[in-house]
């Protein structure tokens, strides 16, 4: 009989002590695990560095709102900035002789305009342009360095369809939607203004949008979010000033009961033409944007940027990865810490238990000891059973420990695909991991020394007697 | 192939004078290889601390004990403690008044167990030789609280053979048995010792097991010390 089937007979003739300890080395390892992947894989998900833009231009104010809203989809807008910030952007500084000094243009290789207020079932619409599925205006291609990226050297590509009209209401709905609201190719949809809350009567709008394109998965935020056409987005545009602007236009002002007759004004927003594309009556210079993506022309443009429209009132330019960063370093790295501490302190009682339990069951295994000397066992010999006993309770912990953490993991990846369409890598077990489980298992064997001394120390003659 | 000479074992005294009180006192002890012997004498007189310094699980005051196998004489009063160990498991056979089997092993397990400290690889094929030797041949995968006492015995037996060992000593080992019972174990035990070629020193109190073995000696001609009452030595017997 070896060594190992003697300590396994042990542990099966302990069989409800054994799990019990088991089960707490279990649960103190799970617990640690699991706060290390919500560390490591966290702090991926919410900290990239492979952003597929630098840049994102903004209202000034909360920038981890504007990140969260922008990148993740997250949260209401933070605000609007004019639409002109976008054009300045987008405008090559050759083409232009504005030369002040707080002139955007040449900054950027590439951006594109986020508009956001709408939802569909609770899923973001967000207005933009063709350029974000690589394509401009008239559906010719861009060149590869004009090519928006969603992360970095990755494009948007479509499982099927093609991109939008830039003037039609026709919509690219991301991988997520078709999925699991059954959208299809040529499927109709209507937004709802905001995002309506369980007691209230949702205010939809009376435009229907064609889904002309579904995207790959692109494991971000974006496969959640049903993309229109910018103009489509003014096209139904009710907020206070679109509504004032359009007024304004016609000469009838915005009075107090807009609200009631808001349908009648949005009809009033748009007029269509006979191929089906939309002309919207919002003038440009009274078109606004929640975001702009931007990918800048390089490292000093990415510099300069934000510090060019410091010196203006209208917008702020924020890096998500520095955002990212720093958020989860002030709010998320602080409170894992804190629970690391914790699951660390929870192992140290597991082992703790490891080390009472085996303790009392060796009170109880005198004789057993002292036949075994007899037999010919040596101190040291049963000091190995003992300690061999613990390191097997704890290997067994661990191990169990291991997938039960990374079974936490996966729910809570699966629950994040939900809500951000972005899960995180469950599986992928960290060098972090493999450092607690071999430390866990080693306390686990010094747990079992104290016992073992006291199994060193039985006394073969008076056990026998 | 045992030789003992001049070996004394002395406890402390249990009454508070702190003088010493000698249990063993053996000036000259000899068993030949193969010769089975009983060494009888009075309860609590000293004879299972003879055993336990005979087998090296007690250290003696003074003294040797010397054993000459295969023309090699090993005095294992003067081997380290894990040495003692290693002989025992693998010279020594031990059979004790009670079984001492382990409740959570069956009776193969149990007799495999006696094979897991010789340091040579333990043969399942010969424990269950043993116990099939034993009469127990159908009950191999029982475990001792399955087993009545006289079953247990014999497993204890089966063990205690299972390092085929030079020597075996036996600890009353039907003290605990009716007489049919123990009538059958002594037969048993002296079998399997004449089979395996081991010597046999068995301790009972009772004068008809004795006379059944080649040769008796009394303890209390073999031993010089007195024990006057019940001692409890083992306070101090730690080795």
């Amino acid at each position: 009989m070896t060594l190992l089937q003697l300590v396994l007979k042990n542990m099966r003739q302990r069989m409800l002590s054994t799990v019990l300890t088991t089960l707490s080395v279990t649960l103190g390892v799970a617990l640690s695990l699991a706060i290390l992947i919500i560390d490591s894989e966290g702090q991926k998900a919410f900290s990239q560095t492979d952003y597929g833009y630098e840049l994102i231009v903004g209202p000034k104010g909360s920038e981890i709102q504007l990140v969260l809203n922008t990148v993740y989809h997250l949260y209401k807008s933070p605000g609007n900035i004019p639409y002109r910030v976008y054009e300045d952007l987008a405008t090559n500084r050759e083409s232009s002789a504005d030369g002040t000094r707080n002139s955007l243009r040449g900054f950027a290789q590439w951006a594109v305009p986020y508009a956001v207020g709408d939802t569909w079932r609770g899923r973001r619409i967000v207005g933009t342009t063709p350029q974000l599925f690589g394509v401009d205006e008239e559906g010719r291609r861009l060149a590869p360095a004009k090519t928006p990226r969603y992360r970095k050297d990755q494009a948007y590509e479509f499982a099927e369809g093609r991109a939008f009209h830039a003037q039609k209401f026709e919509a690219v709905i991301g991988w997520d939607v078709a999925a699991r609201e059954g959208l299809k190719m040529g499927s109709k949809f209507h937004a709802t203004h905001g995002n309506s809350s369980a007691n209230e009567v949702p205010d939809v709008h009376e435009e229907a949008w064609t889904v002309v394109g579904i995207l790959r998965r692109t494991g971000t935020a974006n496969d959640r979010v049903l993309f229109i056409p910018l103009q489509s987005f003014y096209a139904i545009f009710e907020h206070e000033q679109g509504l004032e602007a359009i007024g304004a236009i016609k000469g009838t002002g915005a009075d107090a009961d807009k609200k009631e007759s808001h349908h009648e004004q949005e009809e009033k927003a748009y007029t269509l033409n006979a191929d089906g594309t939309i002309n919207v009556l919002l003038p440009k210079e009274k078109w606004e944007i929640s975001a702009i993506l931007v990918q800048t022309r390089g490292a000093f443009a990415s510099t300069q940027l934000p510090f060019v429209l410091g010196n203006r009132t209208e917008a702020m330019a924020v890096s998500p990865s520095v955002v990212m960063s720093t958020f989860f370093e002030t709010f998320l790295a602080g409170s894992v810490k804190l629970l690391l501490v914790i699951s660390v302190l929870v192992t140290l009682v597991a082992g703790m238990g490891i080390l009472v339990s085996i303790y009392n069951a060796i009170a109880a295994r005198n004789r057993e000891i002292a036949i075994m000397r007899a037999l010919g066992a040596t101190r040291g010999r049963i000091v190995a059973i003992i300690c061999l006993e613990a390191v097997l309770v704890g290997l067994i912990g661990a191990i169990l420990g291991l997938v039960l953490a990374h079974g936490m993991a996966w729910a809570g990846s699966y629950y994040m695909q939900g809500v951000l369409a972005s899960g995180i890598g469950w599986w992928r077990i960290s060098r972090g991991e493999v450092l607690y489980l071999v430390i866990a298992v080693v306390l686990c064997g010094v747990a079992g020394l104290a016992p073992a001394m006291k199994a060193y120390r039985t006394d073969v003659a008076t056990n026998l007697s | 192939m045992l030789a003992v000479a001049g070996l004394v074992k002395t406890f402390a005294s249990p009454e508070a004078t702190g003088g010493r009180l000698p249990v063993v006192q053996v000036a000259d002890f000899h068993l030949q290889a193969g010769e089975q012997v009983a060494l009888v004498g009075t309860s609590g007189a000293g004879k299972t601390t003879f055993l336990h310094l005979l087998a090296g699980i007690l250290t003696a005051d003074e003294g040797a004990i010397t054993y000459t196998l295969n023309g090699a004489a090993t005095e294992i009063m003067a081997l380290k403690e894990a040495q003692r160990d290693r002989f025992r498991g693998q010279h020594i056979g031990y059979i004790f008044q009670t079984h001492h089997l382990l409740p959570g092993l069956t009776a193969l397990e149990n007799v495999q167990l006696g094979m897991s400290f010789t340091g040579r690889a333990a043969s399942a094929e010969w424990a269950r030789h043993l116990l099939e030797a034993v009469g127990l041949g159908e009950r191999m995968k029982y475990k001792p609280g399955k087993l009545s006492v006289g079953q247990q015995q014999r497993v204890a037996v089966a063990r205690a053979v299972s390092n085929r060992p030079q020597i075996v000593l036996a600890d009353e080992p039907t003290g605990s048995l009716d007489a049919p019972n123990a009538a059958a174990t002594l037969e048993l035990i002296r079998r399997l010792c004449g089979e395996t070629g081991a010597a046999l020193l068995l301790v009972t109190h009772d004068a008809r097991i004795a006379g059944r073995l080649q040769r008796q000696v009394r303890w209390e001609e073999l031993s010089q010390a007195r024990v006057p009452a019940r001692v409890d030595p083992p306070e101090e017997a730690r080795p």
